[in-house]
């Protein structure tokens, strides 16, 4: 699992651009300028994957609209993934060129 | 670790269809209800909690609730008998109010007729009016979690293992 989602840039995308806090389909999409297929594949693989997990938002009336979070496995994930990237910048003798790639998909 | 309020059907309907011989959906509650305890949740379900004197079933209903509860699962599978899960959700639906002071997390491991998330929306296949039922309660905030197998079931029973509580 953790496999494919190295493989797939959108997937690594669409998990950091909820570090923050939760988005719905639309502004990920929006963020992230993906299109809507992308971010459902994304989205699909990470709920499959139970890195993230979907939440209504409370609302009195109109449609029950759905926002995703991370779920713990997804945070965890994000906070290995992000100190294996600190100690490849940490180390210039790796030079910039070799870890860009790296760098790239944290942003 | 978390209190668990574990609701759901109790048995199939036979009208319904389709409903495999093997299980009754009680017996799929009470499966869900060890692998929490396993993890040392502790798990209530309203059928194993005997009554107390003159107590009726809201006020069982009340007293469970406020028990300590952390979050509440409910539990949705197809062609189940669902007429005492949707009183259940009635109550629930009425102590909004104590949810919410209470910070009570709600979740919803419901079949994928039950309800689809379609892009930055959900919503709820059942039909005609029984619709409403959950609908007023996923409008109060919860989390739906959509299977379709038993194996989607699994993962997401372990996916509650780690969140529950937090």
């Amino acid at each position: 699992m953790f496999i494919e989602l190295l493989a797939h840039d959108d997937y690594l995308r669409v998990l950091n651009a909820l570090e923050r806090k939760g988005l719905r389909f639309t502004e990920v999409q929006r963020s992230l300028k993906l299109n809507p297929a992308r971010v459902d594949r994304a989205i699909t693989f990470l709920k499959k994957a139970r890195l993230i997990v979907p939440e209504t938002i409370p609302a009195e009336k109109g449609p029950i609209l759905v926002r995703y979070r991370l779920a713990r496995r997804g945070s965890i994930f994000l906070k290995a993934f992000g100190s294996f990237v600190e100690t490849l910048r940490s180390k210039p003798e790796f030079g910039d060129s070799e870890v860009a790639d790296f760098h790239h998909l944290t942003k | 670790m978390a209190v668990v309020f574990l609701l759901g059907p109790g048995m199939w309907e036979p009208s319904k269809g389709g409903a495999p011989a093997s299980q009754t959906p009680m017996d799929v509650r009470r499966k869900i209800a060890k692998v929490l305890r396993d993890f040392h949740h502790t798990v209530v379900l309203m059928e194993n909690e005997p009554g107390r004197k003159a107590e009726d079933i809201i006020q069982k209903f009340d007293r469970l609730l406020r028990s300590k509860v952390t979050d509440v699962v409910l539990y949705w599978p197809p062609s189940a008998k669902m007429q005492t899960t949707y009183d259940e959700l009635i109550l629930l639906y009425d102590r909004q109010r104590f949810l919410r002071k209470s910070r009570i997390a709600l979740w919803v491991l419901h079949h994928v007729s039950v309800a689809k998330i379609t892009g930055d929306t959900f919503r709820v296949l059942e039909a005609g009016h029984r619709s409403r039922y959950l609908e007023a309660i996923a409008r109060l905030g919860v989390t739906p979690l959509e299977w379709e197998t038993d194996g989607d079931l699994e993962g997401w029973i372990q996916l509650l293992v780690s969140e529950l509580g937090s």
